[in-house]
């Protein structure tokens, strides 16, 4: 038996109990360096060799190949142990509070109105609505004799409307939009005509000098009352499916008048358990049809407005209108 | 109008109180107000026939099928002729088309029996004497209203017309009114007596020495009456009648009505006859209307004989005449011109409410997007405005993916012949999708987010369990330089503050982020995602050997929701919350509490125990030192105190300030000094 081969299992067993009192990847690097580096003794082992006879060199080198995998095998796995208990104390040492509160970060809004208006946009237009505009300073014959509001119609007092010259208004509702239609094209015509309107009114919390409207006209050959509440309650539970306090949305409609519709309703919501009244509607009146041309022999149609806040207000449960003009951050970050 | 059910049981047999109001919203007449058996109503503009008990009465036995009784109309004649007496002279039968007048003699002024005074209290009209109460109550009853002159302060022959421009007239509320040549008067051979249909004047009034009335019932037309208040700014319970449609061919049974009340009780004798000019008798309007385009546009089917009786329950005198239905409207009702009037009375009788609910042809009510495609787009949006951009990956995946991502494949929807190895299963989750684009994008500053499904076997479900995700990912990569140096860092919180905005798009609330752990994850620097105790996702930092694994050697952040979970969990629309206009103050708190206590555990106990007056609190600062004591972190805590209906006192302050310091020591807090 040579020196080495009694040295050789010596090393490996000292290696093994070095190695195993390593702590960081430091120690272990110079451990390493020092077991298995360039000098170490069991390198220099494998250049000896060519000193050994002849007859014992296979014997030899297999043992000292044998015992140099084994300490590296050994150095592997305890450098795989050191990284990771490293690795997981950095980690466990950057752990956070994910409690604390986030930055703010910015986050845009779109006002209530404008997304109450794209709901009705979109509900509209499945329903086969064409969305159009009109001018907001008007002739007083669109906004009122159009739509057979006489001259004696207290609603163009004055009192109520806001006028610029003798023949011209702040247009009063979006109506005058469905005449300008009318009178450029030819039924069917399937319209909504969104828009800001003006009233001469004194401001409080249901009332603004400017509100936004949708007036809606249908006119084709064989529209029906029938079609009239169809469509509207196929808009108003689709515009409040998901509102709390709507749950399934009944709707109502109720006689009434308006100078441009006959037969005129107006159509209320149950909401919260309560009625709530929404805006007026009706078939368009066979004046007004003649007014623009049409032969009310040959095309009925439809008509409806809302105001915008009101469904607006009913939705998000506001019950104070200027608060949309207000633009009170504390508001506008609600929606 | 105001009018009590009790008065309308004179003319109409009444349903019970509930179902009287349900007949009036369906005959078109709004109920503001109802307080016990009294309505205020809202009559149309078109309506001048509702603005009376009768009027009314007739309607709801129109709707109920009820028979309308009239009062009776008899007067008895006991004192000598008005001939010669009084005279009466139009200007302008366009301005006046009727005016009739009694007079009665003798009378005792005093108040009127108390049942007449409740009746219009209950009107709310204020009750006066009994010769004024009689004009008024019959205006309450027939919808005409009179007026009531001390005869013996007149001079001459009554006229009726334009005022001259410098005339004036101190009308019965005292104020003197500057007439003009567009106003209509009454007047006598000396003065002006009265502004027609809209109010008296104050010399001629009743008063407690009245002893002979002459009383006036006239037709005034609207306009004229519309451009006399408009003018002198002075409406009135008469020139609101007048303005709508007052019928003339009433003032003789109105005027007959009133001076017999009158008579009963003030006491005094009708004289003989009545004056009654009337120059223009108006004649009733025939409208006809074809019964099948009544039909055609209501989209009904009713019966012509159903028609035919609704019409002659509203009055009307009805024939047929071949394809038609000829009325003959009775000159109350102003507002019948043409065919759709009629059909528009027959919608009313028959109900708005049972028209059926139609849509015109070829129109569907479901087309467009579900809700929840949606809501999926609003969650888009949502990220969107956080600043991140979509991605879109591919749902096949493999075993090896999974397994790098700490992923078991257990459940995962496989593959029998799959094409290549890449795609062998079908992906159970978003992360190994979302570490492939942030692999793609070594180096770049990537903040992206995808909604898609992920997909797992399930014995609830036949086929797979397919779960809309939302996932959102962010690196770390270095920013590229800039002058301003100000690029926002991207960290954990970064994503918190992502995940926090798109939940708060659904309503959710804050408390949601829990200390988490997760194969995938950073053991120290991932959160659960919880609502209503339930989990709905996972969020945080990739544990670098998993990152390692797609060769990522920058920190990424990645988030996954469950959205069909946060869908069902959270409210849609969002309710608005009124905020207070008071001043709300700052209180800065500082405790010592254990490091591994999360601050939210410290947020919260300081809101529920601070009380109502706490609208928000927020960790500002968080402290880590030797001086704290081993194990130990300070947490500096913002309240924002606020009332919604006042001002807060020192005192107010003090009390939250204990409550919050109480319930902090209860986690076991120190307050650092």
């Amino acid at each position: 038996m040579s020196d080495l081969e009694t040295r050789l299992p010596q090393l490996e067993a000292e290696a093994m109990e070095a190695l195993s009192l390593v702590k960081t990847s430091a120690e272990y690097e110079t451990l390493r360096v020092q077991t298995l580096g360039r000098t170490a003794e069991l390198t220099l082992a494998s250049r000896s060799l060519g000193k050994a006879s002849p007859a014992d060199r296979p014997r030899l080198g297999a043992l000292i190949n044998e015992v140099k995998r084994r300490v590296e095998s050994a150095f592997e796995t305890r450098k795989n142990e050191l990284h990771k208990a490293e690795l997981d104390a950095k980690l466990l040492a950057e752990a956070l509070d994910v409690t604390l509160p986030a930055p703010d970060i910015s986050f845009g809004r779109r006002h209530p109105l404008t997304q109450t208006l794209d709901d009705i946009v979109r509900i509209f237009s499945n329903l086969g609505f064409s969305v159009v505009e009109g001018p907001e300073v008007e002739n007083v014959y669109y906004n009122f004799d159009a739509l057979n509001i006489g001259p004696d119609h207290p609603a163009r007092f004055e009192r109520d409307t806001l006028y610029v010259a003798d023949d011209v208004v702040l247009r009063t509702e979006t109506s005058s939009v469905q005449i300008r239609t009318m009178e450029n094209r030819q039924p069917p015509i399937k319209i909504i005509a969104p828009g800001r309107v003006y009233r001469r009114e004194a401001i409080d919390r249901t009332h603004l000098a400017m509100f936004n409207q949708v007036e809606g006209l249908c006119v084709a050959p064989g529209i029906t009352f029938g079609d009239l509440k169809g469509t509207l309650s196929t808009f108003l539970s689709q515009l409040f499916e998901a509102a709390p306090g709507a749950g399934t949305v009944q709707t109502r409609f109720r006689p009434h008048f308006f100078p441009f519709t006959e037969p005129s309703a107006e159509f209320d919501v149950f909401f919260n358990g309560k009625w709530l009244e929404l805006g007026g509607c009706g078939l368009v009146h066979p004046t007004v049809l003649e007014n623009v041309g049409y032969n009310p022999e040959e095309v009925t149609g439809f008509a409806f407005g809302f105001g915008i806040e009101r469904m607006a207000m009913i939705k998000f449960g506001i019950e104070d209108l200027r608060l949309f003009y207000e633009n009170d951050l504390r508001f506008l970050e609600q929606f | 109008m105001r009018i009590s059910a009790e008065w309308l049981g004179d003319y109409v047999q009444l349903p019970p109180i509930e179902k009287l109001e349900d007949i009036l919203l369906l005959a078109g007449l709004g109920v503001d107000e109802r307080d016990g058996d009294r309505f205020e109503l809202e009559v149309t503009s078109n309506r001048g026939d509702w603005l009376c008990a009768t009027g009314l009465a007739r309607e709801i036995g129109a709707m109920t099928e009820a028979r309308f009784r009239a009062p009776a109309p008899d007067v008895s004649e006991d004192g000598p002729t008005i001939e010669g007496r009084v005279e009466v002279s139009i200007f302008d039968p366009e301005d006046c088309a009727r005016y009739s007048a009694r007079l009665i003699e003798g009378v005792k002024i005093g108040p009127s029996p108390e049942w007449v005074q409740k009746r219009l209290t209950d009107c709310g009209v204020r009750p006066i004497n009994n010769v004024v109460d009689a004009t008024n109550y019959v205006m309450l009853e027939w919808g005409q209203p009179l007026h009531a002159f001390d005869f013996d302060k007149l001079k001459g022959k009554i006229a009726v017309r334009r005022a001259g421009e410098d005339e004036t007239l101190t009308t019965l509320d005292g104020q003197e009114r500057k007439l003009s040549s567009d106003i209509l008067i009454i007047t006598d051979d000396d003065k002006p007596i009265a502004i027609a249909g809209i109010m008296g004047g104050a010399d001629t009034e009743v008063s407690d020495s009245t002893v002979n009335v002459l009383l006036e019932s006239a037709h005034f037309a609207s306009t004229r009456v519309r451009r006399g208040v408009q003018k002198l700014g002075l409406p009135s319970e008469a020139s609101r009648r007048f303005e709508r449609w007052v019928d003339p061919n009433g003032c003789k049974r109105s005027l007959d009505r009133a001076a017999q009340l009158l008579a009963d009780w003030a006491g005094g004798k009708v004289a003989l006859d009545a004056v009654d000019v009337y120059p223009r008798p108006a004649t009733p309007r025939v409208v006809s209307m074809r019964p099948a385009r009544a039909n055609e546009v209501l989209g009904l089917k009713i019966e012509t004989a159903w028609m035919q009786n609704a019409l002659d329950r509203l009055g009307f005198k009805t024939a047929l005449d071949g394809e038609s239905i000829v009325a003959q409207i009775p000159t109350r009702r102003r507002d019948i011109e043409r065919e759709i009037d009629l059909i528009e009375e027959v919608a009313r009788l028959y109900g708005y409410d049972r028209v059926p609910t139609t849509l015109s042809k070829g129109v569907n009510a479901a087309a467009g997007r579900p809700l929840a495609g949606r809501l999926e787009d609003r969650a888009r949006s949502a990220c969107l405005r956080c600043g991140l951009t979509e991605v879109a990956t591919i749902s096949l995946s493999n075993e090896s993916a999974h397994a790098n991502a700490g992923l078991s494949t257990e459940k995962a929807v496989k593959l029998r012949n799959a094409l290549t190895e890449d795609y062998t299963l079908l992906r159970t989750s978003l992360l190994p999708s979302l570490l492939d684009v942030l692999a793609r994008n070594k180096g770049r500053r990537l903040r992206g987010f995808e909604i898609g499904r992920i997909y797992e076997t399930s014995p609830s479900h036949p086929l797979a369990d397919e779960k809309r995700t939302l996932g959102v990912c962010l690196s770390d990569a270095p920013a590229p330089a800039h002058w301003q140096k100000t690029a926002a860092p991207v960290d954990f919180f970064a994503l918190k503050a992502i995940v926090g905005n798109v939940l708060r798009e659904f309503g959710a609330p804050e408390s949601v982020f829990e200390p988490s752990r997760h194969a995938a994850f950073h053991p120290g620097r991932c959160a659960s995602i919880s609502l209503n105790g339930a989990e709905i996702g996972v969020m945080g930092e990739i544990h670098p050997l998993v990152a390692a694994k797609w060769e990522i050697s920058h920190r990424v952040y990645v988030a996954q929701i469950d959205f069909d979970a946060l869908v069902r969990h959270l409210r849609l629309v969002r309710r608005f919350e009124s905020f207070s206009n008071f001043p709300a103050v700052e209180r800065d708190f500082a405790f010592v509490v254990p490091q591994n206590l999360p601050s939210l555990r410290l947020v919260e106990a300081v809101q529920l125990g601070g009380g109502d007056l706490v609208t928000s609190a927020r960790v500002v600062d968080v402290y880590q030192g030797a001086n704290l004591g081993e194990g130990m972190k300070s947490l500096a805590l913002s309240l924002r105190l606020q009332a919604p209906d006042r001002t807060l006192g020192e005192s107010d302050i003090e009390g939250v300030s204990k409550k919050v310091i109480e319930a902090a020591t209860a986690l076991g807090a120190t307050i650092r000094s």
